[in-house]
Parts: structure tokens; sequence; C-alpha cells
């Protein structure tokens, strides 16, 4: 389970800007991005002058904006800059000295915005006014790619889903019928279906600590249930013995889940931030230890995160190159082999698949979450880029 | 409007900085470069540009964030690619800038990481190097530069009484940034590391509080934990004659690309608090051959008082121990050799086996041949020096330091380019 509401808060942020992406009004800085917005581009001319900004007002429809900046003969005003409501500054050209001409483009939103040429007789003398809603940029991303990886991720969770709910079932009965040495055999393997889709069972507010909680998630050992309580017992003290209420529920609680994901609909950023959240995951619990603190089964979980990221990216893979993003992509792809090959250093040929955690050195943990770390920081720009 | 400062997000560095850490395409160098005297006020900046890189004869800050990184990459065009995206990083943070927007994307992490807006630029000051695990490594000329060596850029020990943890020492690349303000130093390495991802990753990192040595005339001598005033006799960084003679690279070096570079060397020299505390005022002044309080040489009254070495006392012992640290340092005991040091004070906390405290300092040297200078001076001290009693040397590190970059040049472009 996820030590904080990350995801839920991600959410509503990614809904937001979705929100705002339809409208068409994420401003989208990048320089790259730039040379493909620019035919639908928009350019005011401004010139520098004594008195500050001329002209002191100016209007743009919203969209790709390149603001040409003179120097009308002052020696005392040499840069323009453009600032959003709240004072930040969001373009700006300097050293525009005598004779010469600068210029900077950017995609603004509609408002009100502020030009100020710094040392001209008053600050923040001109607005520029940016009206109505922006055409769709030339680079976003087409609705139907969109729509493909998210109904690939759709089905991607209802099987994985499947799977967990056959695998809890199978584990259930071995812990009722006494099968201790059964049940250790199937915690690793079925935990790893949770642990592909957890962001999506974290969504749905208690089913994720009921289903998969540590010790110290709970405000009282009494309320602790699902897999890890499971875990315990059958590795504290050897025996299915007390396990039964804790099957029932975990089966219960898969099943809802079960019931909950054939409904559930996606955004596609949700699925790149999603698939960082699983990496965060890794590097912040399975690196440490102490998400299987009794099995030393974390490779397993380790697996299983890195399976749904992956997944997840591979499906968004086609939008991101349709937005001009293939080198980032092929960059994306190849750190996600390079953590991949990192723990098939210790597959093993048994139930599990995967070395006990227990056996990896702080070396060895160390250049995990290097690998790990190299390919979430590209990764973490994948949302902004496919809802922009 | 005048000032200054972090405040100004300049969005239209935007991706750009963040583009260049996935691989490098679209990397248009100067694009966003300003001239620095348009940002911060002077008294906070130190200028990034210059034939030698700052961080070096820059009068001594208060604060150090010191990081060694290795490699994660494999051939010299993606090492280009993380010098290039460095020097546009270090040239906007040494100005008192972001390395790219705080507030332009809601749906994307913020390119900069944002703690030191509001900050003045506080004298940052970011200096690089290249170890010599770069040119080979077990054997392996790993970039293609391996005949690119320069003769001096080889392991300097193993030196008497050291014993080195390999965690902390060495590395691939290095990063000084020296700082009045530690937010501000911890900020540089700190997004060093992050546009550094996938191509290097820090290997360890060294916080460096109350600086140790003066490094210009005007700096007073400041104490280390010790106590006692370390650096009296130090290089001056603005006696240029003096940096040509001990400190800077040139022409004699054939590997041209380190001209107007230097050498760095790092020791973190673990002191032993409790018992130095312990021992007697006169025997702490016979061990470092200086009065405590005045900082004066054994043979005289005052702090900047000559070292005479051949002093004597009534009875005929020398007035300077021959033991004593200053006498085996001394330039007279080392065939005239001297060394520009620049080091910190530091504590990480307690140590967990004993609970005495580990604390100490953080020794960095600047010198043109680290074997001639620091390594014979420190054969001469691990030996015999009486300060042995109490210190430990725990880590080692030297690096190539890179010379000065040029305005719209970038970091190692005279290994590199081309």
């Amino acid at each position: 389970m996820s030590r904080n509401v990350a995801w839920a808060t991600r959410r509503a942020t990614i809904a937001t800007l979705v929100s705002l992406a339809a409208l068409g009004l994420v401003a989208c800085g990048s320089a790259r991005n730039s040379a493909n917005t620019s035919k639908s581009a928009t350019t005011l001319e401004v010139t520098l002058t004594d008195q500050g900004c001329s002209p002191a007002k100016l209007t743009a429809p919203a969209g790709a904006l390149t603001i040409s900046v003179s120097n009308g003969g002052t020696s005392a005003v040499t840069e323009m800059e453009l600032k959003d409501s709240s004072g930040i500054i969001i373009g700006e050209r300097e050293n525009v000295v005598g004779g010469l001409t600068g210029m900077f483009s950017l995609n603004v939103k509609p408002g009100r915005y502020v030009m100020n040429c710094p040392n001209g007789e008053r600050e923040d003398n001109g607005v520029l006014l940016v009206t109505g809603n922006a055409a769709v940029s030339a680079n976003a991303v087409p609705a139907p790619l969109l729509a493909k990886a998210v109904a690939g991720y759709r089905s991607f969770v209802r099987e994985e889903t499947r799977k967990l709910l056959t695998g809890v079932r199978a584990f259930s009965s071995a812990l009722q019928r006494g099968d201790v040495q059964a049940a250790k055999a199937m915690f690793g393997p079925v935990r790893r279906h949770y642990e592909a889709i957890e962001p999506v069972a974290e969504s749905f507010g208690d089913l994720d600590p009921e289903i998969d909680a540590r010790v110290n998630d709970v405000p009282s050992i009494e309320r602790w249930t699902g897999f890890h309580r499971i875990e315990q017992i059958l590795w504290s003290k050897n025996t299915t013995r007390g396990t039964a209420r804790y099957a029932k529920k975990l089966v219960a609680d898969v099943v809802t889940l079960n019931e909950k994901v054939q409904s559930l609909d996606y955004q596609a950023a949700q699925l790149a931030n999603g698939a960082v959240e699983l990496l965060n995951e890794v590097a912040s619990s399975k690196i440490t230890g102490e998400e299987d603190r009794y099995s030393h089964t974390d490779l397993s979980d380790f697996q299983g995160n890195l399976t749904g990221a992956r997944v997840a990216f591979e499906l968004l893979r086609p939008a991101l190159i349709a937005h001009g993003d293939a080198s980032l992509a092929s960059d994306i792809a190849e750190r996600f082999a390079a953590v991949q090959s990192g723990l098939d250093v210790y597959r093993r040929d048994t139930p599990l698949g995967f070395a006990f955690y227990s056996e990896l050195t702080p070396v060895d943990r160390r250049r995990l979450v290097q690998k790990l770390d190299a390919l979430a920081e590209p990764l973490s720009t994948v949302a902004a880029k496919i809802a922009g | 409007m005048a000032q200054i400062t972090r405040r100004r997000l300049l969005a239209s560095t935007g991706g750009g900085a963040l583009g260049l850490a996935l691989g490098g395409s679209g990397f248009a160098l100067g694009r966003h470069e300003v001239p620095d005297a348009s940002r911060g006020s002077a008294a906070s900046t130190v200028p990034f540009h210059g034939a030698h890189q700052a961080g070096i004869v820059t009068p001594a800050q208060d604060r150090l964030v010191f990081g060694a990184f290795d490699l994660t990459i494999d051939s010299a065009g993606e090492l280009r690619e993380l010098m290039q995206t460095w020097t546009q990083a270090a040239v906007a943070m040494t100005a008192g800038r972001t390395t790219g927007t705080l507030a332009q994307d809601a749906g994307a992490p913020p390119p900069d990481t944002g703690e030191a807006v509001g900050l003045p630029a506080a004298q940052l000051t970011i200096t690089f190097g290249l170890g010599a695990s770069v040119f080979t490594r077990d054997g392996k000329d790993r970039f293609g530069l391996a005949a690119r060596r320069p003769a001096a850029l080889t392991p300097l020990g193993p030196l008497p009484g050291e014993q080195l943890d390999p965690q902390i020492s060495d590395g691939d690349l290095c990063v000084q940034a020296c700082a009045n303000d530690p937010q501000v130093a911890f900020h540089a390495v700190r997004n060093l590391a992050r546009l550094a991802r996938g191509s290097a990753v820090l290997r360890w990192t060294q916080l460096g509080f109350g600086r140790t040595s003066s490094t210009t005339s005007d700096q007073v001598t400041l104490r280390n934990l010790q106590g006692f005033k370390d650096g009296t006799n130090n290089l001056r960084g603005d006696d240029e004659q003096a940096m040509r003679r001990f400190v800077w690279v040139d022409a004699r070096e054939p590997q041209r690309w380190l001209h107007g570079g230097t050498y760095l060397v790092s020791r973190r020299i673990r002191m032993f608090i409790e018992s130095w505390d312990r021992d007697t005022l006169s025997d702490q002044e016979q061990v470092i051959g200086r009065f405590k309080t005045s900082g004066a040489p054994l043979n005289g009254k005052r702090e900047h008082d000559a070292v005479d070495l051949a002093a004597r006392d009534a009875s005929g012992e020398y007035l300077i121990p021959a033991d004593a640290h200053i006498r085996l340092a001394a330039p007279a005991s080392n065939g005239g050799e001297r060394i520009l040091r620049r080091g910190y004070s530091f504590t990480d906390g307690i140590d967990p086996k004993t609970g005495e405290l580990d604390a100490g300092l953080f020794f960095i040297c600047f010198q043109r041949d680290p074997h001639r200078q620091f390594a014979a001076i420190q054969r001469r001290l691990g030996a015999a020096d009486a300060l042995d009693e109490y210190i430990q040397h725990r880590s080692s590190a030297l690096f190539a330091i890179l010379p000065g970059v040029r305005r719209g040049g970038y970091l190692a472009e005279g290994l590199l380019g081309g």
C-alpha cells in the first residue's frame, strides 16, 4: 500500500488539467513544441521606449504567441517581460539594446497579462488581453490514440484483477485446509497481480488498506487485515491457524475490487501518473524491504509494480510519439529495460520466481534505486505531454 | 524594477533544461543565457565564466555541499551532453536564477526544485572536475579518452596512516558547490543530480560549514573544530604569481584541455574530538606548533609572525617541536611546495559504533601537481605528525578541475568538443 494519498491528489490535478486541455488552454512552454505550433502563431510587436513598453495595450487570441521586441532608441530600457495575473514572469526578452530586435514565443491562455519594460518611467505599464479559446494546438495528441491507450489499460486492469481473484481464492483455500507450504508458495505470485494495478485499487478509499496495509499503517492491530496480516501469521508463527477470517475477508475485498474495476474509466494522464506512482512505490517501500517484512518476497512485488508501470507506458507510447516525443519515448523504453535487467539478475527457479529480498546487499539495493530514479524522472514528464 | 533574483522565473527556459537531461535533443547552448550582471545583485553573485572556474581563488564562502558522481553512460557524446546540460544549469544558478520554471504547467513536475527561490545567489560557485576513472576504469578505456588522461591524474596512495572507505572516496565527476547560504549550495547539487538522472548517480556527498581557510588577503583566519586558527600561512588566491606557480596547470602539461585547470584533492579527516578535548592546552599547542588563542607560531607573539623552524629555547630544544604539525607541513620541510587549502568543518552526527562525534575537517586543496604537492606533504605528515594521534583520514579523492568556461562554451569542451 502506498504511504500517502498522492494518487488521489494527482487525480484531482489531472482532472483539472484535462478539462483545460479540452479547451486547448494549457500553456505549453517547451522549445521543442514551439516549432510545431508556430504555424498558427500570432505575432505582436512591442517597442522599448524611455516610457516603457509601447504600445501599452495589446490584444491577442489565445494560443501560440510570438512577441517581437525592438529598441526604439532608449538606452534606459533594454528588456521586456510578460507576467501573468499573479506577477510570475512567463516570458521575456533581455538585452535589446539600440537597433536590435529580439523575440520570444509562448502559448497563452485567455486572461489579462502585464507587460513590463523594466527601468521605464512606470513599471508594469502595459496590458496584454488574451481573448477567446485557443485552437487545439498542432501537436495535441489525437483523441483516438488516447482512447486506445485507455481501452488497453482498462482491459489490463480487468485481466490482472481477474487473476488476482483466482489467486486469492486458491490462497484462501490453502489457508483453510491448513497447508502452510502451499500458502507460503502462493503468497508472492498472487500479490504480484495486485501490485501491478495498485494505483487503481488505491483510488477506492478503504479498499487498499483493507487488502494491503502493513502493521504500521493501521491505527490499532485489531483493525489490521489483508495480505500482510496473513503474511505475519504464516511466517512469524509458521501456521495457518488464525488466518481463516482474514482469508475470507481478503477474498470478499478482492471480489469488491473486481466489481468496481469493471465499470471504471480512466484518463490517459492517469495512466502516466499511475506508472510513476508505481515506481515511487518500489523506491520508497520495496527497496527498504518493509513491504514484505516477514516473507521477504519484495522482489516479486517489485516485478508487479514494474510490469504495471511498463504496460501503462507502452500503451501511451504511440500517443507520446504522435506528440513529437519519439526520442523521449525510446529513452524511457531503454530505461525500463535497464530496470528490468537489473531485476532479472535476481530471478530464481522457485515458485516465487525471485531471490528473497534479504539476499540483497545494500550496494545491490542502491543500484536498483539508481536505475529506478533514472527511469522515473523522464516518465514523470509524460502526463503533461499527452494531456497538453 | 531593478532586482534581482530567483523570484523572477524564466518561463522561457521551461522544458529546455529538462529536455536536455533526457538525451539532449534540441540542445542550443546559450539560448537562455543572459549576462550575469543583469541578474542578482553584483554583491551576491560570482561570475561563472572566465579563464579559470570559480570556487578556487574565490574568497571562501561559509558553506559547502560537495558531491561525487559516477557515470552510468558509456559514450563520450553522452558525457558531452551532460556537461552541456550542467553548464547551462550552473550559469543560471550561479546568477541566482532557477534551472527552469516553477509554475508553467500544473500537470508536470516543476523543472526546478524550488528551494532556492527568494534567496540571493549567496556567492554561489559550482566547480566541476573529472576523476581518473573517466579515462580508464578496471583497465578499460570507457569513453575512448584514455589517451587524453593527464599524467598526474593517477591514484595518490596509499599514504601513511590513512584508513579509507572506498564508498566515500573517488568518483568519476565532482561538483563543489560553495555559497554563503547552505540551502543555495544544496539546491545546486540537488538539481545537478536531478538533471543527471540516467547519466550519472551520486556516489557520495559531504556537507561542510565554517570555512577553515582564509583564501584571500582580506579574510581573517577562522578556526577549525580543534579550536586553532587554520590557514594562517595558506596561499592567497589573490596572489596571482603564487597561483601560477602552485595552482594552475599551464603549457607544460601536454594535455591542452586541462590548461587553466588545476587538481582538487579532498580528504575527509575525522577528528577524535573527545580525546582532543581532554588534551592539555600546552600539549595541544605543541602538537600544532602554534599558540591556541593568538594563533602565533610558538616562536612568536602574533598570528602572522614568521614561522622560525630553527628557533630553540634556552635548553636547546626546538620551540616548534620536531613532530609539530606546522613544521612538517611547512614549505621549508617540503622542498618549497605549497598548496591552496579550501576546506570546511563537517559533522555527520555521531559514530554509530562508539557514540562519539563524527566530526572533523573536510580538507580540500588545489595544486598543479597533486603528487609533488599534496601527496608529498601528506606522506611526511601521515608518518610523523603529532596530530595523527587525534585525526584519521577516512576518504580521499582526486579530480582534475576543468579550466574555466568561455561565454557560449561548456565544461570540458576542450576534451569533448569537436
